[in-house]
């Protein structure tokens, strides 16, 4: 079986006028289905910058990335729509939930996209929202929630296609411990369940629920550890 | 609020074509009724563009006998276009009255509502009979009831004071509006023989003529010119023939080209208001590009994130275009009610100002729903 994950050489470098700044360098690195990583590392080390690239957000400059097997290089912005769509769950630390738009109908975007039909669609929203503790606060608003429930809310949102991957990108940065520790909770779950969870943190506690460990320093993977490895 | 700006363009631009296209209907179908009152096939002749007249110029009534005789069919009724002024006293009761005189068979191609008694007929104008017949409105003024057939009314005629027998009394039911354009006038109207009313001798000037209904109006007016011309030994050129007809086309055009102008201020402020949709959704593009780089991350492609915009322009502007058709008709509700004429409004105009509007927005919104769909993802979602 292919490898879920699969980066070679993978360079990114961002150009701002005659500024240049290699924010990856040469990253090589393989995931498997089912795994639990946490990304660290100092910051502007280029952790989110991967994230992105995973995510089908951004491009590399150059190397060779392979989800499932595809080549997102050579696939087209409706293409990577699509991908992002069925396989991949963002879990932003800025919540990024849509405005002036119910959480209920934030847990149906995916789902709208993925032309899944409005009964079914509403259904399965409750459902993921009883399931994050929501289910009495589907008519509300982003803004009238905390900033532990509009997490949860992206959670949902994130899971609402069944995508076998979450990338969080410091998912616990904006929020209090005891949130932080119900968050986690939810993605330790959910990987129980067989989905692969990825998320950048800076903070060791947060990094413990995780299975491996991948620490960057300016572009590059300097550590990359097994459970117990690294946590002192 | 800002986008109630936004719709303004619109609004007034959808309000003025709604509210030219009824004012256009409604001034069509006044001019129709107006027409219908004065008699479509009606026309007028009269001795025009002579220096030094002859008294043969005029038209005698052996004249109007041989006109008659020679063009039987084609034309249905021929008198002399004449009118005379006389006050007229009962008791107290003073009225002011116009004698229009008539030969008989005027009722018969102009509709005379008779309440009571009976028209000026054929008898009447053959022994000059010294008969009248009242508008209702004289009736009631000069003997405080409609009903005043019997009655002796004393006019001015030709200087001559004459005794007149009331044979009838009719209502005028010409359409407000004419009545509205011609004003206030002080005469009340009735009808007299004109064989009573002039010396057998007397030269008219003009000639009220109503032509056949299945008759070329102005050809048959041309060959009565003709005709007359050669008569009286002048050329066509000195005897003018007016019709209706002409003159309603005249007016129709001058109606048409009113609107073309006005339709053509309407047009502008449609594109003002396109431009300032255009305006509004460029602005909402670039406030939402987070909004728009979330959608994406979540799975949204090129054409739903177009549609979304699309669709919003489009209602923004639909709903200008509604509120539009709304304060149009009720502009030309209020300036109709202001000087008594009835509107029209077509149905089909409101649909195709509302329809049209959602073009507009779907026309000016396309550039910034193009802008937003094209939006890279990961720009979008570090947007600030
Ligand atoms: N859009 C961009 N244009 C130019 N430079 C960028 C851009 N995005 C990131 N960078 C640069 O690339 C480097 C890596 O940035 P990145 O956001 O990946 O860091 P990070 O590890 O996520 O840091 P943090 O922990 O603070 O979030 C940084 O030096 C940053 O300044
Ligand atoms: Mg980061």
């Amino acid at each position: 079986m292919s490898k879920m994950i699969s980066i070679k050489n993978l360079n990114k470098i961002y150009k701002n006028g005659s500024v240049e700044v290699h924010a990856l360098k040469d990253v090589n690195l393989e995931i498997e289905h089912g795994e639990f990583i946490a990304i660290m590392g100092q910051s502007g080390s280029g952790k989110s910058t991967l994230m992105n690239i995973i995510g089908c957000l951004d491009r590399p400059t150059s190397g060779e990335y392979l989800l499932d097997g595809i080549d997102i290089s050579k696939q087209e912005q409706d293409d990577l729509s699509l991908i992002r769509n069925k396989k991949i769950g963002f879990v932003f630390q800025a919540f990024n939930l849509i405005p002036r738009t119910n959480i209920l109908r934030n847990v149906e975007l995916p789902m709208i996209y993925a032309k899944v039909k409005s009964s079914k669609r509403k259904q399965r929203s409750m459902e993921l929202l009883e399931k994050v503790g929501l289910g009495d606060r589907v008519n509300h608003l982003p803004n009238e929630l905390s900033g532990g429930q509009k997490q949860r809310v992206a959670i949902a949102r994130a899971l609402a296609n069944t995508p076998p991957i979450i990338l969080a990108d410091e998912p616990t940065g904006n929020l209090d411990t005891q949130s932080s520790e119900d968050i986690m909770e939810i993605f330790k779950s959910l990987n129980n369940d067989g989905t692969s969870v990825i998320l950048v943190t800076h903070e060791p506690e947060i990094a413990r629920f995780a299975d491996r460990v991948i620490v960057f320093r300016d572009g590059a993977i300097i550590e990359d550890s097994q459970k117990e490895g690294v946590l002192k | 609020m800002r986008s109630l700006l936004t719709m303004l363009g619109i609004i007034i631009g959808i309000s003025s074509v709604i509210a030219i296209v009824s004012i256009g209907d409604s001034m069509k179908g006044v001019m129709d009724d107006i027409y219908k009152d004065i008699g479509k096939n009606r026309a007028y002749m009269y001795v025009y563009n002579i220096e030094e007249f002859r008294s043969t110029d005029f038209f005698f009534m052996d004249d109007l006998e041989v006109v008659k005789e020679r063009f039987g069919d084609k034309i249905t009724y021929l008198g002399p276009s004449e009118s005379l002024r006389s006050d007229v006293s009962v008791k107290k009761n003073t009225v002011k009255l116009n004698m229009i005189c008539v030969d008989s068979g005027f009722d018969k191609v102009q509709h005379v509502k008779m309440l009571y008694g009976r028209m000026i007929n054929k008898s009447d104008v053959d022994r000059k009979s010294k008969v009248i017949v009242l508008e209702q409105k004289a009736a009631l003024q000069l003997f405080n009831r409609e009903n005043a057939t019997g009655e002796v009314i004393r006019v001015k005629i030709n200087n001559y004071m004459e005794d007149l027998l009331i044979v009838g009394v009719y209502k005028n039911e010409e359409s407000p509006v004419l009545s509205l354009l011609q004003g206030q006038s002080p005469y009340e109207e009735s009808y007299v023989p004109y064989t009573m009313a002039f010396p057998s001798n007397y030269g008219f000037y003009g000639l009220d003529i109503f032509i056949a209904e299945n008759q070329p109006v102005s050809d048959v007016g041309n060959e009565i010119v003709s005709y007359i011309a050669k008569l009286k030994n002048r050329s066509n050129e000195n005897y003018m023939f007016y019709t209706v007809e002409e003159d309603q086309e005249t007016l129709n055009g001058i109606v048409g080209g009113m609107s073309i102008a006005v339709a053509c201020i309407a047009a502008i402020s449609l594109l003002v208001g396109g431009i300032g949709i255009m305006n509004i959704m460029l602005v909402s593009v670039t406030e939402r590009t987070r909004e728009i780089g979330i959608k994406k991350s979540l799975g949204a492609r090129t054409k739903d994130v177009l549609f979304q915009f699309l669709i919003e322009s489009a209602t923004l502007s639909a709903i200008g275009g509604v509120v539009g058709t709304m304060s149009g008709i009720g502009l030309v509700m209020l300036g109709g009610s202001i000087i008594s004429l009835p509107i029209v409004v077509n149905p089909i105009s409101i649909i195709i100002a509302v329809a049209f509007s959602m073009i507009i927005g779907v026309f000016f919104g396309y550039y910034p729903a193009k802008k937003a769909a094209k939006a890279d993802p990961i720009n979008a979602l570090r947007y600030e």
